[in-house]
């Protein structure tokens, strides 16, 4: 299927999601005409005629005549990639307070770095330590922010 | 105090030492974040809002400002040096600065670029200072019903004008509105769709949904195309200057680049890219020798790198006297100014006129910085273009988890940043176009309260939207701007199908 066609299904699927949750919002309408649902119900009508209008204009199958061969290949790889690269920043989120800022965003960098800058071992160490230490002494002393201190006492 | 009086007042806020500080602050990380592509001036400014919560909104919207026009400086540089645009707004100066650099003349697009960005910006902030006041005055008699309108038709603008594909706009827009609908409902006190996370109560975080979809958006799209590489620059010799006869070529691209450009700021949806793309095709268009065009013509320079810079300036009018952003950047803007609790619209001439014109006065300020910047000290930027992007990116992901956390020291914010962060990336690939998204975050509230208030004073009668004129106006112009893209597509085929007949 080529994109277009999934973009038009996640976005009635995102319509009927939303719509189903509009239909339990109270109706509430003190001195308003109009009241908490109105502006939700048009939207989700909105986004469902946008995405039958996408699904029907878009083609089934893959036509970019512009993308050469190797193309599926690639997107692949991208697109494993970015999930990658998301996973690991979910991880990142989900650790984020028990492992504390320093560590995490070192841990974080560093496994960035070793991926796309490969082999430049000092340089990646240096750079994830300096760039976490400084950013959280730019926030956490100077701008006053409480970063979660992890496993390291400070 | 009467309005002269006033912009005289905005130089001694603009020239005091902080706010100094903070305009060359604003205007060095433009340039950089100009010069370094993959990320733009909208990411630049979401990123500095947390560097900037505890100063006054005053010096944090001067330095936030100073970074977006500084943008447009930088972004030349790598068009002329490595034939990619730092920022998309850039993308014509690289067709004919390219070639200039590699026909020897390197410093001279250089020059040209940084002289007519600081020309044409002057001029805009000029314009700027004139129609500022009036249109202001002007905008005070509006009532809910004439905002409302505006709003569509700011909405409407962006989503015609930012892509490629109108449904794919509106798409974009909708889901905005939709994600501007969480949160509290400030005329009944429902709470909607927070999915019972407390946290989600006064709505989703705007800042949280620039830095997901810009920031983390573009470095993704920008890690994935690392493995590209990216070209050596050309080597810069000679100084960064001009010669009599490029002098005397460039000066009426300049000037008409500034008019253009600052018409095409004040106009929403259309900004900085279009602006310079409509300054190349006219300037190619007049000359007299159109063949040079696209071999390093310094017209194809000046004109468009003007006409970039003083649609900044452009693109501040609406969002100074009106309220109402018309671009990516623009809306980072007013979401900074919401966040500091400054109301805006055109009472904040009234308000705040040391913010206002504090801000206005540091932009002539930032432009002679920039010069000097960005023609003695060109140099070192060029340096930055050595700095390895697989170091960079990731450093932005620090930077990005960081700054949305201190916004509330909530980790929930940060499980909201990847949300966006995957729907930035999704919109991307699909090619849906963020910049009417971020448009409908920052109004969606604004507009949804707007329209009910209208209909609050109408008594549900919705016929008040259509009989009050300004506001009639209003939509009846985002229906024409809706209509733009479908009316130049007709004409394109149509023109296709002529010119097939008569081949």
């Amino acid at each position: 299927m080529n994109n277009d066609r999934w973009l038009s299904i996640g976005v009635l699927a995102l319509a009927l999601w939303y719509g189903w949750m509009t239909l339990s919002l109270p109706e509430v309408r003190l001195g308003d005409p109009m009241g908490p649902k109105y502006l939700p119900v048009a939207l989700t009508v909105s986004l469902i005629v946008c995405g039958i209008v996408l699904f029907f204009r878009s083609s089934p199958v893959h036509v970019d005549r512009t993308v050469r061969m190797d193309s599926s290949s690639l997107w692949w790889r991208n697109t494993l990639l970015a999930t990658a690269i998301l996973a690991l920043f979910l991880l990142y989120v989900v650790v984020f307070e028990r492992l504390g800022f320093l560590l995490d965003t070192f841990l974080l960098l560093m496994l960035l770095f070793t991926y796309f800058n490969r082999g430049r071992w000092l340089v990646n160490v240096l750079t994830a330590s300096i760039f976490s230490v400084v950013t959280y002494l730019i926030f956490a002393k100077l701008l006053g922010v409480t970063l979660p201190p992890g496993l390291i006492p400070l | 105090m009467d309005t002269v009086q006033m912009i005289l007042h905005g130089f001694s806020v603009a020239l005091t030492l902080t706010n100094l500080m903070y305009v060359f602050a604003g205007v060095l990380l433009g340039t950089m974040i100009g010069v370094l592509p993959g990320i733009g001036p909208a990411t630049g400014v979401a990123l500095l809002i947390p560097l900037t919560f505890n100063a006054d909104p005053t010096s944090a919207l001067i330095m936030m400002a100073g970074l977006y026009y500084g943008a447009m400086y930088g972004g030349s540089t790598t068009s002329i040096l490595i034939n990619t645009p730092g920022e998309s707004s850039s993308v014509m100066t690289a067709i004919d600065g390219y070639q200039m650099a590699r026909n020897g003349r390197p410093g001279a697009a250089l020059a040209i670029s940084a002289i007519g960005s600081f020309i044409a910006g002057t001029f805009g902030v000029l314009a700027l200072t004139i129609m500022a006041v009036p249109l202001a005055e002007f905008a005070i008699q509006f009532g809910p019903a004439e905002y409302f309108g505006l709003m569509v038709f700011a909405l409407a603008a962006v989503t015609s004008l930012s892509g490629r594909s109108l449904l794919k706009g509106l798409i974009s827009t909708i889901v905005g509105l939709m994600v501007a609908t969480v949160g509290i409902d400030l005329q009944s006190g429902v709470v909607r769709y927070n999915f019972g996370v407390s946290a989600l109560q006064d709505g989703v975080e705007f800042l949280v949904v620039v830095v997901g979809l810009f920031a983390l958006g573009e470095v993704l799209v920008s890690l994935e195309d690392l493995h590209a590489g990216r070209s050596q620059p050309i080597k810069l010799v000679g100084r960064v200057w001009l010669t009599l006869e490029e002098w005397r070529r460039s000066i009426g691209p300049i000037l008409r680049g500034s008019v253009i450009g600052f018409f095409t700021g004040v106009l929403p949806g259309a900004g900085g890219t279009v602006a310079s793309i409509i300054s190349y095709t006219m300037e190619k268009r007049i000359s007299k020798r159109p063949d040079e065009f696209g071999k390093g013509a310094i017209e194809g320079v000046a004109g468009p790198e003007s006409a970039n810079n003083a649609s900044t300036a452009g693109a501040m009018v609406p969002l100074l006297t009106l309220g109402i952003p018309g671009s990516a950047t623009t809306a980072v803007l007013v979401g900074a100014l919401i966040m500091y609790g400054i109301q805006p619209g055109p009472m904040l001439f009234q308000k705040n006129p040391e913010l206002v014109w504090g801000l206005v006065d540091s932009m002539y300020i930032g432009n002679a910085m920039l010069l000097i910047l960005n023609v003695p000290l060109v140099g070192l930027f060029v340096q930055m273009l050595r700095i390895p992007v697989a170091l960079l990116l990731p450093m932005i992901i620090g930077i990005s988890s960081v700054g949305v956390y201190a916004l509330n020291n909530n980790v929930v914010d940060l499980y909201v940043l990847v949300l966006f962060g995957v729907v930035g990336y999704i919109m991307r690939k699909l090619e849906v176009p963020p910049a009417p998204f971020v448009l409908a975050v920052v109004l969606g509230k604004i507009l949804e309260q707007s329209m009910r208030q209208a209909l609050v004073i109408s008594g549900g009668d919705p016929s008040i939207f259509v009989t009050t004129p300004i506001g009639a106006a209003f939509l009846a112009l985002a229906i024409i701007f809706a209509l733009l893209p479908l009316v130049s597509k007709t004409l394109q085929s149509a023109r296709a199908g002529r010119d097939a007949e008569m081949a």
